[in-house]
């Protein structure tokens, strides 16, 4: 087996310049390709950062009908079991719990519905980052028998910090909730998908309000890294497998930014095409060219002895080569860029930065360190690669040693 | 001496071109094991046509080529492969050495196809590139070789498999008259102390003036063959 390898190795090097040229046309479609998609799939990342970390979390733990009818009666008895086994799991990083509701706020004589969201104000503070949202009064503690409100619903009530709101709803199984609560904080959300009117309370103070005591909505799981969503998951599937719980992953509960991801996603894809396909062709004249300078050879090749096959693999190889050659190169010069972009993400600035800012996202684009970014532009170079050699193929199928020794 | 080569009454005509060409017309030949034959004509005399039936790169259109008791004519593409890198030996006119590879590697690329043991190619390797002169020149690649030189790998690598028999086609006709002694030296050499068989077609007279059977190709028959004692 050496042999052929040793023989495809040296025949891409017979003419050096057109296999630098060829190496360097590769190379160059791998840095394009690669840096493209890295900073596409670093956009994406970002973007569920973004989505996930301004609310769903990575993944939920929830009562097993919760996302289907999101009703209080769909919520869940949380144990210092169920806390301590998630956060347990690997790459889990925070285990975030919610009570997720809906009550009318009222101050005077004016009301108006608005989200209730009983939260851990220090784990929350540490995943949605809801403190620095604040726009007048303070940060929520623990032991707080006060409310956050939205500017919004601020606005609507004509309230502010320092003000009472009184909260009107229907709690866990049909009982009264109703509750007056001190605002403490009025906070700057006005363009997130939750701007109409949020109210947030300690989960103590939700649990009263709504007659749920120790029962939260969900448990929401913050991750050390995306690609170890599915292991996490998996993870907490397994641990709930005798609870009536259900583990649902962002892209279960954000369906809307999966379909945006993945349109995006094909039309970088298309771009990606369309520039192999011009290198396909740069990699065919050099596959060509090899093939017909060398038909005399093979004719001879085969007149002593080598059989078809073995020639069929030393050309497949040395397509082969040729691309993984290229590939190494363009690796070598794309990944320490992707990771220079990556730790020195492109920031947006002006308008841009404010439109990102405003809806809660960092204003700036980090590349994305995921390795099968690059592994599947080696793979897609390596299918071509092995598809193009089939041209050498045909014509040794072909090839009859006295016509190719004549010429 | 035993029968290596026995061609029965073959004929090759090419139909690819508008008029029909005859390239052999009945031609019968036997060749014993051992000889050291000159197949000699004109050019389009059918030489190098003989020579190619005989070495199962082409096939008869009509007759039969026996070569070691096989009957070459009966074999497909792939079998003709196996059976010219056991049992024949080729020298190509213009060298046709594996560029990429060094003349000892030329040497050996054949035991490597058979799958011959390291030590057993190292040997073999070792004797024929003494036996022609080239111990010295054993890790140059062909572009580093002068034309007789290649020759001499060309004739080493033919003998690397122990062949039955050798077929050359014009081996001297890139060569100069010192290059061409030289390289019939060595064949002969090897043809009264090893007792391999040589097959040529040339037009060379040196050639034939030193082969000891010539046979005289006119037309796609044969005129004459003349056994000598050269």
């Amino acid at each position: 087996m050496f042999l052929y390898f040793k023989l495809a190795w040296r025949n891409i090097w017979r003419n050096k310049r057109r296999t630098i040229l060829t190496l360097s046309m590769i190379s160059l479609a791998v840095l394009c390709a690669g840096l493209m998609r890295a900073m596409q799939e670093g956009a994406y990342e970002q973007m569920v950062k973004n989505a996930a970390g301004m609310y769903t979390g990575y993944a939920q733990i929830q009562a097993e009908k919760y996302w289907d009818e999101r009703s209080l009666n769909n919520s869940f008895e949380l144990t210092e079991e169920l806390i301590s086994n998630t956060q347990n799991i690997k790459s889990v990083e925070a285990a975030v719990p919610r009570i997720e509701s809906f009550a009318l706020g009222s101050a005077g004589t004016l009301t108006k519905g608005a989200v209730v969201l009983g939260i851990d104000p220090v784990k929350e503070n540490q995943m949605t980052k809801l403190s620095t949202k604040l726009s007048s009064g303070d940060y929520l503690k623990e032991t707080d028998d006060a409310v956050l409100i939205s500017d919004e619903l601020a606005e609507h009530l004509n309230i502010g910090a320092g003000d009472t709101l009184v909260l009107i709803s229907q709690g866990f199984r049909g009982v009264n909730a109703a509750g007056k609560y001190p605002v403490k904080g009025v906070l700057d959300i006005t363009s997130s998908a939750l701007s109409s009117g949020v109210v947030y309370m300690s989960i103590p103070n939700a649990q009263y309000l709504f007659g749920m005591p120790d029962r939260v909505t969900s448990l929401s799981l913050m991750i050390n890294k995306q690609e170890n969503l599915n292991q996490v998951v998996t993870d907490a599937r397994k641990n709930l497998s005798d609870k009536p719980l259900r583990v649902m992953d962002w892209p279960e509960m954000l369906p809307g930014l999966v379909q945006q991801i993945d349109l995006d996603r094909q039309g970088g894809k298309i771009f990606v095409y369309i520039l192999y396909m011009i290198i396909a062709f740069g990699i065919f004249g050099t596959i060509l060219m090899m093939t017909v300078e060398r038909r005399k050879e093979f004719g001879v090749l085969m007149g002593i002895g080598m059989n078809r096959w073995r020639m069929m693999l030393t050309t497949w190889l040395e397509s082969i080569f040729l691309g993984l050659s290229g590939i190494l190169i363009g690796v070598l010069i794309t990944y320490p860029l992707i990771y220079y972009f990556h730790v020195n993400p492109i920031t947006f600035t002006g308008e841009a930065a404010e439109l990102y800012e405003k809806f809660g996202m960092e204003p700036i684009i980090p590349t994305s360190t995921n390795i099968s970014v690059l592994l599947s532009q080696a793979t897609l170079i390596l299918a071509m690669c092995s598809l193009l050699s089939m041209y050498p193929i045909y014509v040794l199928r072909k090839l009859r040693p006295v016509d190719a020794m004549r010429g | 001496m035993s029968l290596i080569i026995d061609v029965n009454n073959i004929e090759k005509t090419y139909t690819e071109t508008a008029v029909p060409v005859h390239a052999l017309r009945g031609v019968d030949l036997q060749i014993e094991a051992g000889e050291f034959t000159a197949i000699v004509g004109p050019s389009g005399s059918g030489k190098s046509t003989l020579l190619n039936i005989i070495g199962g790169l082409d096939v008869p259109s009509t007759g039969s080529v026996v070569v070691n008791g096989t009957d070459i004519s009966q074999l497909n593409a792939n079998q003709l492969i196996d059976f010219r890198q056991k049992n024949i030996g080729f020298v190509f006119q213009a060298y046709n050495l594996i560029p990429v590879l060094t003349a000892k590697e030329n040497v050996e690329f054949i035991m490597l196809l058979q799958g011959r043991s390291k030590s057993e190619r190292d040997a073999r390797v070792k004797e024929l590139l003494e036996e022609v002169g080239l111990m010295d020149k054993m890790d140059n690649r062909p572009t580093q070789l002068s034309g007789g030189q290649q020759q001499r790998v060309a004739v080493a690598r033919a003998l690397a498999s122990k062949p039955s028999f050798v077929l050359a086609d014009e081996p001297t006709a890139n060569l100069d008259s010192k290059s061409t002694a030289n390289l019939l030296d060595i064949m002969l050499k090897l043809n009264q102390e090893e007792g391999m068989t040589f097959v040529f077609s040339t037009h060379d007279q040196r050639v034939i003036d030193r082969a000891r059977r010539v046979l005289t190709l006119e037309d796609g028959k044969i005129v004459s063959d003349i056994k000598t004692k050269a």
